[in-house]
């Protein structure tokens, strides 16, 4: 009972939040989760930026590098502790608003955060 | 108007008589919202009111100028944040009732982030902020915002901008050509079209599109700056000297 109880405390997170939900909150902090987006330009755009940068490295001597691409990584905090609705408002977020969907394609992935690692982070 | 002297552009005579009322939308950034308003008022005569993004109120506008700047400092992407202003509601359904929007510079790019126009402006080709006179062909005379312009007439007119770099897909541009909706290129001072004269790598020269309906036009080059004969070029008066005979 003992395990049973761990186990749905610290690993059935996925979905809604459980009956066990509050107990859960009562040891580690409300959880919420954190989202890491990569924006990258597609394929078909060309990146000037990137060739710049590219030179750059000939510069410095390094030779066998090529097709540099420079996208952006943004990172926040998604204030639910359920996981299908915090995916649904990153994917809005980032096609909406963060990527422009005729020169970017966005990735995301989400893990569970608490704030006590909030503060670990920011120390 | 400081000279007295006639002004070479203001010549025109509107349809109905009837002076048209502009708006000048103010997004925190823009910079070019006072030389629109100066041209506007100062060189035309006509009636403008500045719309505060935060507002709702076109103030019975009957064409939108979305100014030049840097709405926003440029975050995420050049228009990404201002296209979503509570203004941009209303001029969202301004056009789609065939009101007139007019799009210069950041203007233009938050049309197409807004997808009130089709493509993306990239990063300059050069990777460098560039602030010169260009040259463009008028592509199409059709165009409320051209019709007045004669039809040889090649527009000097500054640019500066550090993302003008026009891109779409080729189904895109085959349906710009096809619907005429190219209203501007990046030509030579005696409208030939190459690479040299196109400042910013833009896709087959493109300086200016307009909308199918042909009521929202965006244009990376800034006919406010070209208005004033003090400042030695008024071409760009055309452009306002057209939309503004159009009523």
């Amino acid at each position: 009972m003992v395990f049973f109880v761990i186990y749905f405390t610290f690993f059935q997170r996925e979905t809604e939040p459980g009956p066990l939900a509050p107990f859960k909150k009562s040891i580690l902090g409300s959880i919420v989760f954190k989202a890491k987006v990569l924006i990258k330009r597609r394929p078909s755009i060309l990146d000037p930026q990137g060739k710049a940068v590219e030179k750059g490295a000939a510069h410095l001597g390094i030779k066998n590098i090529r097709d540099t691409r420079i996208g952006k990584y943004i990172e926040f905090i998604v204030d639910t502790d359920n996981k299908t609705a915090a995916e649904k408002e990153v994917k809005e977020y980032c096609s909406r608003l963060l990527s422009n969907p005729i020169m970017e394609d966005f990735e995301f992935s989400l893990t569970e955060w608490t704030p006590a690692e909030d503060k670990a982070n920011a120390e | 108007m400081q000279s007295e002297t006639a002004h070479p552009v203001l010549s025109g005579k509107s349809a109905s008589g009837r002076k048209p009322k502009f708006g000048v939308v103010v997004f925190p950034g823009s910079n070019c919202d006072y030389d629109a308003y100066y041209v506007l008022r100062k060189i035309f005569d006509y009636d403008v009111n500045f719309l505060w993004h935060k507002e709702t109120d076109l103030k019975n506008s009957d064409v939108v100028i979305l100014p030049g700047g840097f709405s926003y400092g440029d975050y995420l992407r050049t228009g990404a944040i201002a296209r979503f202003s509570p203004i941009m509601n209303s001029v969202m359904n301004f056009a789609e009732k065939g009101g007139f929007v007019m799009g210069i510079c950041n203007g233009f790019q938050i049309l197409l982030e807004a997808q009130m126009l089709p493509g993306v402006l990239l990063r300059n080709n050069s990777l460098q902020f560039v602030c010169k006179d260009v040259y463009l062909s008028i592509e199409n005379h059709d165009s409320p915002f051209t019709k007045g312009i004669e039809s040889d007439k090649v527009l000097k007119i500054p640019v500066a901008h550090g993302e003008g770099n026009y891109f779409a897909d080729d189904a895109t541009l085959k349906s710009l050509m096809d619907n005429n909706q190219v209203v501007f290129k990046y030509v030579s001072p005696d409208g030939i079209v190459n690479d040299e004269y196109n400042p910013n790598g833009s896709v087959l020269n493109i300086a200016g599109i307009i909308n199918k309906r042909g009521n929202i036009l965006g244009m990376m080059p800034h006919p406010e700056r070209a208005s004033d004969p003090v400042l030695g070029k008024t071409d760009g008066a055309m452009i306002f000297s057209s939309i503004g005979n159009f009523f």
